[in-house]
């Protein structure tokens, strides 16, 4: 009898303690965890392709923790390269921990000797953020970062969702020069969108809201493109992104969205020079 | 064979005993230390530690506290475990027998009512603001979420929703006290109040008349950093609301209690610079991420965890006032 207690104490310890942790509570401690599901994901994405490492070719910006993980600032910038066939053309977010871990591609302007871009991403657990740049020539490098945060895919949308859902689609573009780089301007561009993914529970209804996101995002500068972004649903409530791209003496700046809903939404300015500054012209 | 046995029965037994403190430390739940803090009422203090992240933290981290009149007991917040609850409950009842009858949420964070589901067994009626319900709804799946990560130190914690609303009323109001905004305890009433969208969007409070005792909740912090998740104007402007009435004590969501506004005045000074520094980044088109590293940072040596919760309030104010500039 009492034997059979203990035995019963000692197994039920056993696997109070011992329990197999997910894989993403797993992944959150350990390095190698981290490095098995790469090498899973690689292999489903990239297939067969060399990735050799971004040093010195691309760097990646995230904060070492989440301030919200619904809302984690990332920034990546290329170094600025020689060879027109070093220039890179693609660059792919894969962010490990994900539900949908493939979370982007975007497409730079060609004649680009250096990159630079930055948005906001959910992180839905402790994560590898990875960015991959392809280069014209095919050439892959990738930058990664461990990024400390969680439950940001199903955090409830920030603000009022009739609100929100009304004005999807409203966009803003603001534009500067960059210092010490003539030809280069500065886009900011801002799309008021809920960006829902499927995750997220409706407070009336406490049913899951459908996902509702931007897949497509396609900026033209006189009519090329100096920008795109094929997106997953990793991509955070009224997406926002800054980028370079070569200015000129002016011109018309336009933005395509498209959600999986089937909207377009598209908005345009023309930019000129003034006093020797980039501005938005007023008509 | 029958040695062998013998030994491995010995050896389990050994075992047993070795960790055994560890089982009984899963099972054993102690009451949590509380305070008198005036007549009939009491305080527990939490821990300025981050929500669930030591081995050892189950969420006891917000003050707690209840308040005994002639027939019953009302609770005010529960902690952030079904554990916590039960432990706040055993302190309770080493300090009276009387019926436990209500539960009031001053608002809807985990720290403050993932606790509820231990006063369940007493019949407890929950109060709670008018939306709090949404409030849970809407974050149900992350809320569960970081239950079920949190693992066995937690098992049995759930969500339970308000069982009633509680109305909004403005201090000018308070003098003409109605029946359906106070609760009675015997011979002892408590006004409820709740507030529009300030540290959160279901912020309540909680006045006891006989004492002067003021439960804010979040709504004031004291050494822990304030947690923005609501509107930091809003919030600013029932700050201003709140410090008109007329109290003794005032208890904080997290921190010691308080004889006089000092608390709510350093939580004022904390948002409008949290504000002020992000509206300035967002005027002069600085990134978010430049923005986190600066914003409110002169605030920085007034709080504890500050660079754990600051950067959160600054993305989020970010967020909401960037399509304003
Ligand atoms: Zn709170």
């Amino acid at each position: 009898m009492y034997r059979a207690l203990l035995y019963i104490t000692f197994a039920l310890f056993f696997s109070l303690t011992f329990s197999v942790k997910a894989e993403e509570a797993y992944c959150a401690v350990s390095e190698e965890c981290r490095e098995a599901r790469w090498t899973d994901l690689k292999q489903t994405i990239f297939k067969d392709i060399d990735i050799k490492s971004g040093e010195g070719i691309i760097e990646l910006s995230t904060p070492k923790r989440a301030p919200d993980a619904a809302f984690v600032p990332m920034s990546f910038k290329t170094h600025k390269l020689k060879n027109q066939d070093d220039f890179i053309t693609k660059v792919h977010l894969v962010i490990d921990m994900n539900p949908s871990p493939y979370s982007g591609t975007f497409k730079f302007a060609t004649n680009l000797d250096q990159i630079e871009l930055a948005t906001r991403i959910r992180l839905d657990a402790y994560t590898k953020v990875r960015v991959i740049a392809e280069t014209k020539k095919g050439d892959y490098f990738m930058a990664a970062n461990f990024v400390k945060g969680s439950g940001g895919c199903a955090a409830p949308p920030l603000g009022d969702l009739d609100n929100m859902i009304a004005n999807a689609g409203k966009i803003k573009i603001k534009v500067k020069n960059v210092e010490e780089k003539d030809d280069i301007a500065e886009a900011k561009i801002m799309i008021s969108h809920p960006q829902f993914n499927g995750l997220q529970a409706n407070p009336e209804t406490t049913e899951m809201i459908e996902a509702y996101f931007i897949y497509n995002v396609e900026v033209t500068y006189n009519d090329k493109i100096v920008m795109s972004l094929e997106s997953d649903i990793s991509i955070s409530q009224d997406p926002t992104f800054r980028f370079n791209f070569p200015v000129g003496e002016g011109g018309d700046l336009k933005i395509t969205a498209k959600d999986i809903d089937g909207n377009i939404y598209s908005h345009s300015e023309k930019l000129a020079m003034q006093d020797n500054q980039l501005k938005i012209a007023f008509q | 064979m029958k040695e062998i046995k013998t030994i491995k029965f010995f050896f389990i037994f050994i075992l047993f005993f070795l960790l055994s403190p560890l089982i009984i430390a899963e099972n054993k739940i102690k009451p949590l230390d509380v305070k008198k803090i005036a007549d009939g009422v009491y305080v527990h203090y939490g821990k300025h530690e981050n929500f669930y992240e030591k081995e050892d933290n189950i969420g006891d981290i917000a003050n707690l506290g209840f308040i005994i009149g002639d027939d019953s007991i009302a609770v005010i917040d529960t902690g952030g475990s079904h554990q916590v609850g039960e432990s706040l409950k055993l302190a309770i009842k080493k300090v009276s027998k009387k019926p436990i009858k209500y539960v009031i949420n001053t608002h809807g964070h985990q720290d403050h009512v993932f606790g509820n589901s231990a006063f369940l067994s007493e019949g407890v009626t929950i109060y709670g603001h008018y939306s709090l319900k949404k409030f849970l709804q809407e974050r149900g799946s992350q809320y569960i979420r970081q239950i079920t990560q949190a693992g066995d130190k937690v098992k049995g914690t759930s969500l339970i929703f308000p069982h009633k609303v509680i109305a909004e009323i403005s201090p000018d109001q308070v003098k003409k006290l109605s029946d359906e905004m106070t609760i009675d305890l015997g011979n002892r009433k408590l006004l409820l109040t709740s507030h529009a969208t300030a540290h959160t969007y279901s912020d309540a409070t909680v006045l006891d008349l006989k004492t002067k005792t003021f439960f804010v909740g979040d709504l004031v912090q004291d050494e822990r950093t304030p947690t923005m998740d609501g509107l930091v104007k809003n919030w600013i402007k029932v700050l201003n609301e709140i410090e008109k009435i007329d109290f003794k004590i005032m208890v904080p969501g997290h921190g010691k209690i308080q004889k006089d506004n000092t608390a709510l005045e350093k939580t004022k000074t904390y948002l409008q610079v949290l504000y002020d520094d992000v509206i300035d980044g967002l005027k002069k088109d600085i990134p978010a991420e430049k923005v986190i590293e600066t914003a409110a940072q002169s605030e920085k040596d007034k709080w504890v965890l500050f660079n754990r919760v600051n950067p959160g309030n600054v993305v989020r104010t970010f967020m909401r006032y960037e399509w304003e500039y």
